[in-house]
């Protein structure tokens, strides 16, 4: 570099570099003494393990530390503890159901019982997942599939609510509907449900894909993320999704103008927890599986984050109350075969890029 | 890659004549060198050859089946989605390039006009995108492009459009977030060969009746040419490797390589196959570069 560029220039640029470089070394943080490893996410269970004091608490309980190794996705959750499996440095793992049991099928986990895991016993029917009659891991919470939309865009255009699942056919959200792809768990509900509607099912699955090959053209994006969705409603790109209840509650919280319908059948959409196998720290796994499970933890996830606790002893309280079913309703929410789910999810993924994705 | 992107190659060792060096000149940079090339191995080559042999490895709900060999994951590429996925990633990519380059070359022969302190703000201007997370930029453009963005309310409220312009969840938005996001890669360069233009050669262009253009193709260009390549082909592999950006402003609408790829590593744990499409990514696009390179050079050379 000569000619113009003068030493002051390059004296510039390097500060600049200095900047990037100095940037991109982070500090790393360790922990040290009796420590369980939690594999999950960063987003709720961050907040209440790291910022709303439940780490302490749980410290407080029991004289161990947990150490979240937060990730962005399920699926990414999984994955980091397939890639382990030979070797974990996790104790125990946590993300939604149909990515933990993929899990499951590569044999990561480690079954349970009511000696190490005492709240077992006080868990819904519905919760534990079995295999061969042993508990390789339960649901932990569970969110209900929903349908959120905006009142007042509704109240303006002189729609009515939408009430369930046919509404979302409903010509006049055109360019206003977001549905999320069929690899996003809601969207995989979307998919079986739309199929039933057609006369079809799980094994065949070919009207819920037509169905959604004709509601291409209305839907706004196919959104992935809570985020994104919160996003579109606020700046008025989208006026109705298919999501969870609780992001609808989320969103009500952050002051996003929104009403949640659950549609009839709700679909309950399962979070499960599981110990690794050859966990680093086996006892200290259950013992943290095991206060996750307790009512006062469930509970607070419940009236904090909206999520139905699969603990029979948690009181529910303020909006969580209105919004979540009651207990009584519990045995009412649908679950879909997600062994069957499991073995044709790679072969729907592709379809929904081939042949709806494109779709405008 | 040096050699064929240096402007100035050939010129630095003509004076120098064989000597002994003495052996610390030999070893320390050797020692200086090492710990990078330990990391390069450790963390890049091992883990590729990794993948490599995944590749060929068949996949099911167990998990990979190291027992058995097979070609069935690149098969599966052959499938007129996949490759459909791969062109468009190709050309989008190319396409990015090419407008970054267009729209570069007049900030770089600006910036050489500066003053040396408004050179190097003018650039932190345009190096500023870099150093901002690649999500909250692409979020940014979402509230610039969006159907009821800062764009699009502004051209219907003054009469210019009727209905919104569709400037995102298509090729369009990522290819306006991506410029954005690598202008600098193409900029970098043709600034500095621009800077080292001898300006006597434009004067006595001008001066022997050369219009503008006529100076800007047969002096400029090909003076710049190597710089303009370089940046061309780094711009061109990391729009080539793009995630976040085509994720959030081209959506579930726009596949390219990366996003396929990670629903195919991440939602599908179908590891062999990922492994199959990043490698044949990586193929193209250094089978690419080298084409490009080629180019480059063959250029110079005839021109020598």
């Amino acid at each position: 570099m000569t000619g113009p560029h003068s030493r002051k220039t390059s004296r510039l640029l390097t500060v600049l570099l200095g900047c990037i470089t100095a940037a991109l070394i982070a500090p790393a943080a360790q922990a040290a003494g009796k420590t369980v490893y939690f594999l999950s996410w960063g987003g709720t269970i961050q907040t209440m393990l790291e910022k709303e004091g439940w780490a302490d608490e749980f410290k407080k309980d029991t004289g161990y530390e947990v150490t979240l190794v937060p990730k962005a996705t399920s699926a990414e959750i999984i994955a980091t503890a397939i890639a382990q499996k030979d070797k974990p440095q996790v104790d125990v793992v946590m993300c939604d159901h149909p990515a933990w049991v993929q899990g499951l099928h590569q044999g990561i986990f480690s079954a349970v019982d009511q000696e190490g895991v005492p709240n077992l016993a006080d868990l819904y029917p519905i919760a534990p997942i079995k295999e061969d009659g042993k508990t390789m891991g339960v649901y932990a919470y569970g969110d209900v599939v929903g349908i959120l939309y905006q009142p007042e865009v509704f109240k303006k255009n002189k729609w009515a609510p939408p009430t369930g699942w046919k509404d979302l056919m409903r010509p006049e959200f055109k360019g206003k509907l977001i549905i999320p792809p069929v690899s996003n768990t809601f969207g995989l509900y979307t998919l079986i449900e739309f199929a039933k509607m057609g006369g079809g099912g799980i094994d065949k699955i070919d009207p819920g894909f037509a169905e959604l090959k004709a509601l291409a053209p209305n839907v706004m994006d196919w959104t992935t993320t809570f985020a994104k969705i919160g996003e579109f409603f606020e700046s008025g790109a989208a006026a109705i999704a298919v999501f969870s209840a609780g992001t609808g509650l989320e969103f009500k919280k952050r002051g996003i103008p929104v009403a949640i319908v659950m549609p009839d059948p709700a679909y309950l959409s399962p979070t499960s927890i599981g110990v690794m196998k050859n966990a680093p720290d086996p006892e200290g796994a259950r013992v943290f599986m095991n206060w996750l499970l307790s009512p006062k933890v469930l509970a607070y996830r419940a009236n904090r984050f909206g999520q139905i606790a699969m603990n029979k002893k948690v009181e529910l309280t303020g909006e969580a109350a209105e919004l979540l079913p009651p207990s009584s309703e519990m045995g009412k929410l649908a679950v879909i075969d997600y062994d069957a789910v499991l073995a044709l999810r790679s072969a729907w993924n592709e379809r929904f890029e081939k042949d709806i994705a494109p779709v405008k | 890659m040096a050699s064929a992107i240096s402007p100035d190659d050939g010129r630095c060792c003509e004076a120098s004549a064989p000597r002994r060096a003495a052996p610390g000149l030999i070893w320390f940079p050797l020692a200086c060198v090492l710990p990078l090339v330990v990391l390069m191995l450790g963390f890049f080559l091992w883990p590729l050859v990794g993948a490599i042999v995944n590749s060929f490895h068949p996949y099911s709900l167990a998990g990979i089946n190291t027992a058995h060999w097979t070609l069935a994951n690149y098969r599966t590429l052959l499938d007129p989605f996949y490759l459909g996925v791969l062109w468009r990633t190709v050309r989008i990519s190319f396409l990015i390039s090419l407008i970054t380059a267009v729209l570069a070359y007049p900030v770089a022969w600006y910036a050489t006009r500066l003053r040396p302190t408004a050179q190097a703000y003018l650039l932190i201007l345009y190096v500023a995108p870099w150093l901002v997370n690649v999500a909250v930029k692409a979020f940014g453009w979402t509230v610039l492009l969006s159907p009821r963005g800062l764009i699009n309310r502004s051209l219907m409220s003054l009469g210019l459009v009727d209905s919104p312009l569709p400037l995102m969840f298509n090729e369009t938005g990522v290819v306006i977030g991506l410029v954005h996001a690598h202008f600098m890669f193409v900029l970098l360069p043709l600034w500095a060969a621009l800077g080292g233009i001898d300006r006597n050669l434009l004067w006595a262009a001008s001066g022997l009746g050369a219009t503008g253009s006529a100076v800007f193709r047969s002096i400029v260009l090909p003076l710049t040419l190597p710089a303009l390549l370089a940046g061309m082909i780094i711009n061109f592999t990391i729009n080539m490797a793009a995630f976040a950006t085509p994720a959030l402003l081209g959506g579930s609408r726009v596949q390219v390589v990366s996003t396929l790829a990670y629903r195919i590593n991440l939602v599908d744990l179908n590891w062999p196959l990922g492994a199959a499409m990043a490698l044949v990514l990586l193929a193209v696009t250094l089978g690419l570069v080298l084409a490009a390179q080629r180019l480059g050079t063959g250029r110079r050379e005839a021109s020598a």
